[in-house]
């Protein structure tokens, strides 16, 4: 498991902060990630290294199919196992995406935008351009946190291309 | 205050605790034997993006030019840029004609960057949506973001890499921060010469291409063909997206997303006294400043009165 984790920690945390531009989801989604991966370690039946790779990250499109369904990233395997991802502050969240090149993402979205409905729209500047949480981006739309987180999801899932979000729908038709 | 860690270190601490749990379930897992899980370095590849560049050979020299002219080398940079995204599909409706003005100096990094928020754009915070005026600053480690409609300053303390302060201004693309990086990697070749606007220019462009080969981001960047001054540049994304109809997703079509921006005003000043201003947001003694620093939780802030 070990090993696991060396090879992989920083290449799937890039690959969920990418396909979020959310770097507090993704780190959320990593975390529960691995630690499905300690769960359910006697599953994997594979004997290389590529089928150990190819089964974490059919566990990571999984949680991001999850998430871009429910507009919230599970905890199920981290509650079971007691376990908990450190805080972080402002500035590591910056290494992070500095490391994920997030902020040439947010400029591409900024673009990409004009493609979305004006409610969508609205919904994912507030949230991954402006980097607002979701609480105070329903307060400004007048709408539920849900239906926000729904509607940045949606407004994410249609720009997955543009984005390099393309493991979303990759997940989705699974 | 949240104890500084560098990225690896928190790699390191979540990887320590996956090992603890991981050790107490092999513990209760009596059962079975212990199994080692190898990994190669062949791993799933990770949302790199691949960039075409074309050797220039000596048509290098264009590139290695305009990245000098936005060098502020012991000058102060100022430019004003005007961007406008273009509607490129039937019923596209895309915000008015943007403009910025920003100044920026180096050793130590400074830099000062003006918007003015039009009436049909949304930009808000914890505290509700503004308009108008808003400037952001940075120097020593501080950024600072202020709202004219407010009359409030938000100040940031404590980065240690001015590249961690961001700007998130509304203008999608600008040569000091997105095209200087892409002309210092290398990322953009010469296409030859050009007219813009009257004017002969180089046309320096760049393609990037995502990991799957379906969409695209392209760069064109506009210079003096004399002097290597910025002078417009260009944008533009292509990318599938879902098309539905009464039955569902009915497949995917391209779309293109485009943004222009020009560079309407371009000079250098001295970097000395008597222009140190144009670094600095102005501000009054009833301006209300709000202070935190960079490694307190994102929740933290206190207001103050503002020193004028």
């Amino acid at each position: 498991m070990d090993a696991l984790y060396a090879r992989h920690r920083d290449s799937l945390l890039r690959w969920f902060v990418r396909r979020t531009a959310d770097t507090q989801v993704a780190l959320d989604l990593w975390a529960e990630t691995f630690a499905q991966s300690v769960a359910g370690w006697r599953r994997f039946r594979g004997a290389t290294d590529d089928e150990a790779a190819a089964w974490l990250y059919t566990i990571a499109r999984r949680q991001l199919a999850r998430y871009h369904r429910r507009g919230s990233a599970e905890r199920r395997a981290m509650r079971k196992l007691g376990l908990e991802r450190p805080d972080l502050d402002d500035a590591l969240i910056a290494e992070i995406e500095r490391h994920a090149d997030l902020d040439v993402l947010r400029r591409d979205v900024a673009v990409a935008l004009a493609t979305l409905s004006a409610s969508v729209r609205e919904a994912v500047e507030l949230r991954v351009v402006q980097e607002l949480d979701y609480p105070s981006v329903a307060e400004l739309l007048g709408i539920s946190e849900q239906a926000a987180r729904t509607r940045v999801s949606r407004g994410l899932l249609t720009l997955a291309e543009a984005i390099d979000l393309s493991a979303v729908k990759e997940a989705l038709a699974r | 205050m949240t104890d500084r860690r560098s990225y690896e270190e928190y790699l390191d601490e979540f990887g320590e605790r996956l090992t603890a749990v991981a050790a107490r379930r092999r513990r209760r897992l009596v059962t079975r034997p212990a199994v080692l899980i190898a990994i190669g370095a062949s791993a799933v590849a990770a949302a790199t993006i691949g960039v075409a560049v074309v050797p220039g050979g000596g048509q290098l020299d264009p590139v290695a030019r305009a990245s000098e002219a936005l060098a502020p080398s012991g000058t102060i940079i100022h430019m004003k840029l005007t961007s406008t995204m273009v509607a490129t599909e039937r019923n596209m409706k895309v915000p008015d004609p943007q403009t910025v003005e920003l100044w920026s100096a180096a050793d130590p990094a400074r830099w000062r960057y003006v918007q003015v928020i039009a009436d049909d754009v949304k930009v808000g915070d914890d505290e509700g949506f503004f308009q108008g005026r808003e400037e952001f600053a940075f120097a020593n480690g501080v950024q600072e973001d202020y709202i004219a409609q407010r009359d409030q300053l938000k100040v940031t303390t404590g980065f240690r890499d001015p590249n961690a302060s961001r700007v998130p201004g509304l203008m999608p693309i600008d040569p000091e921060r997105d095209i200087r990086p892409l002309l210092q990697r290398g990322e953009l070749r010469d296409e030859g010469e050009a007219t813009v606007d009257g004017r002969r220019v180089h046309r320096l462009v760049g393609e990037t291409t995502s990991e799957n080969g379906r969409s695209t981001r392209r760069v064109v960047y506009d210079v003096d063909a004399e002097t290597f001054e910025p002078v417009a540049g260009e944008l533009e994304l292509t990318f599938p997206v879902p098309r539905r109809d009464g039955a569902g997703l009915a497949g995917v079509r391209d779309v293109v997303a485009k943004t222009l921006f020009h560079v309407d005003v371009y000079e250098r000043l001295p970097d000395d006294a008597e222009h140190a201003d144009v670094l600095r947001i102005k501000t009054t003694a009833k301006t209300r400043v709000t202070t935190r620093s960079v490694d307190d939780p994102p929740t933290t802030s206190r207001t103050t009165t503002a020193a004028p």
